[in-house]
């Protein structure tokens, strides 16, 4: 019985492990953030056209909730969100691969993806909002539009970087062309391809704010335009809430992803 | 005997590279080899005469400019599944475990996949990784993942191994193990094997012949026997005999 109890008082006292001491950390960082924009609600930007302390920001969440009202624009962003951003997934991959594996078409597309992948393409909104109108499909196209690029662009670079000692050892153990493309290239991409999603993801979420905000009738950045205009300070954070929450899930899951899709890149990254 | 069943035979081999002034380097010049089969057979040279070339030739991953490769006499100019090339280092399958680096040669051969996992796990244990089976590349030292590549060029079960300083990049101790463990798992295979390298000491302990390679462009200097008798121990590496030997192909590179 003594000894049990000395084990146990051992383990209290055992110093947390690094990891642990970062997670603590970060917890406490978070939990002071909250206190301060609190107070700072309460006693310093006191008016509530200016700012809403976060208890504030809560309540109106809660109310949205209830309503309904969040789940309807949660809906209609997310749509919005899912079809443009799979659809560069899928185009800036298959585009990317092709620019990777033959020259001729890396010429002719590189000077137009460098051109477009350096400009602020958001400003094309007014543009989709002449030719798709107010609904689903100028933000879908905006959403796609802001983030193929540097999935396009880092897909290119992972096929075109592929270890020439590995092509060397496809061509001596007669490799097809088909072959060589998926047992070697693809796998060896797979880590820039995941790398230019995660990059991509910031620039979509960007893409379905500013879409939204500019014109539109519904969505969390309609809640944040229509907030606004009302001076509905509460409401506004609220929906700036909700797309960091979203952000940062989304950005979860894909690291996720990174660890089932690319196993030996994430044990690798381990045992540093 | 060996001249009419040579298993793998060069024939009036010249390999040059354009160079940068629109000349030509000459790599090898006038290169002739027979090799019989079950052979082992070591190219010994200083770095730059041509031994990396030769062994690609060979592989058929750069075909030569003159001259022929032929094995079993017929004339080869690209890799095939009769070759199985060992690497100098670092080409594995970074995304691949052991197993599947190893079965790798039988996947692209479209083998069914009971055959490659089987055939895979009989030459991991040969090569000495029972239990590592699932482990990737890095997390391997480098004498282990030369065991693998060693492995994965056998998979495919070759009539002649080709290996290009395999152990170039690894430690002197690592070395001497492996060198010692190549040639048991040589006993046990019996294939025909050109293995390169620059160290004289690796090229007598592992030969039945030293073929040395000189020159700007390189080309065969001699055709050593080794008549030190098999299985050998490492420390015959130590014996009057073999540093006789040693001594010899020592001045044929220095000239």
């Amino acid at each position: 019985m003594a000894m049990v109890a000395t084990d146990r008082i051992a383990a209290a006292r055992r110093p947390p492990t690094a990891r642990q001491r970062a997670f603590r950390r970060a917890f406490i960082s978070i939990l002071l953030g909250i206190v301060a924009w609190e107070l700072i609600g309460r006693f310093v930007l006191t008016s509530n056209i200016l700012f809403a302390p976060f208890s504030e920001v809560m309540i109106a969440l809660w109310r949205s909730v209830e309503t309904g009202e969040l789940w309807l624009n949660l809906w209609v962003s997310s749509v919005e969100f899912l079809i443009g951003f799979g659809a560069a997934i899928v185009v800036g991959v298959a585009v990317g691969v092709l620019m990777g594996r033959f020259k001729v078409v890396f010429d002719y597309l590189d000077p137009w993806v460098s051109i477009l992948y350096s400009s602020p393409l958001v400003a094309l909104m007014p543009f989709y909002l002449l030719l798709f109108g107010v609904g689903l499909l100028s933000k879908v196209a905006i959403v796609y539009t802001v983030s193929i690029f540097p999935i396009l662009l880092n897909t290119c670079a992972g096929i075109r970087s592929t270890d020439r000692n590995l092509l060397e050892v496809a061509r001596s153990f007669s490799c097809s062309e088909m072959q060589t493309f998926t047992k070697i290239q693809i796998p060896s991409a797979l880590p820039f391809i995941i790398t230019g999603v995660r990059l991509g993801l910031g620039r979509a979420l960007t893409g379905v704010v500013v879409g939204e905000l500019f014109a539109s009738q519904a969505g969390v950045g309609y809640l944040i335009a229509t907030a606004g205009q009302s001076f509905d300070a509460a409401n506004v954070l609220m929906g700036v809430l909700i797309f960091t929450l979203a952000g940062l899930a989304l950005m979860t899951l894909l690291n996720w992803a990174g660890g089932y899709f690319a196993p030996w890149r994430a044990s690798m990254d381990n045992d540093r | 005997m060996q001249n009419e069943t040579a298993k793998l035979e060069v024939q009036g081999l010249f390999k040059q590279f354009g160079s940068a002034e629109g000349g030509s380097r000459p790599i090898l010049h006038d290169v002739n080899v027979k090799i019989a089969a079950g052979e082992f057979v070591c190219i010994v040279g200083a770095s730059g005469c041509g031994k990396t070339t030769l062994i690609r030739i060979l592989d058929g991953l750069i075909p030569p400019s003159a001259g022929c490769v032929r094995i079993n006499g017929a004339a080869v100019s690209t890799p095939g599944p009769d070759r199985g090339f060992v690497f100098q280092q670092d080409s594995l399958l970074p995304w691949r475990s052991v197993l599947d680096n190893v079965v790798f040669g039988l996947e692209v051969l479209k083998r069914p996949r009971d055959e490659q996992v089987s055939v895979a796990l009989d030459l991991i244990r040969l090569v000495g990784l029972a239990g590592h089976e699932k482990a990737y590349p890095h997390q391997l030292s480098g004498g282990m993942r030369q065991r693998v590549n060693l492995a994965r060029a056998l998979a495919i079960d070759p009539d002649v191994l080709l290996m290009d300083e395999p152990f170039a990049a690894l430690d002197a101790q690592t070395r001497e193990i492996m060198q010692r463990e190549l040639q048991n798992i040589w006993e046990r295979k019996r294939k025909t094997v050109i293995f390169i390298t620059h160290q004289i000491d690796e090229a007598i302990y592992l030969a039945d012949r030293v073929l040395v390679l000189g020159g700007q462009p390189g080309t065969v200097r001699d055709d050593i026997r080794i008549p030190l008798e098999r299985p050998r121990d490492l420390d015959i590496k130590r014996r009057a005999d073999f540093t006789a030997l040693t001594e010899r192909i020592w001045r044929l590179i220095q000239h």
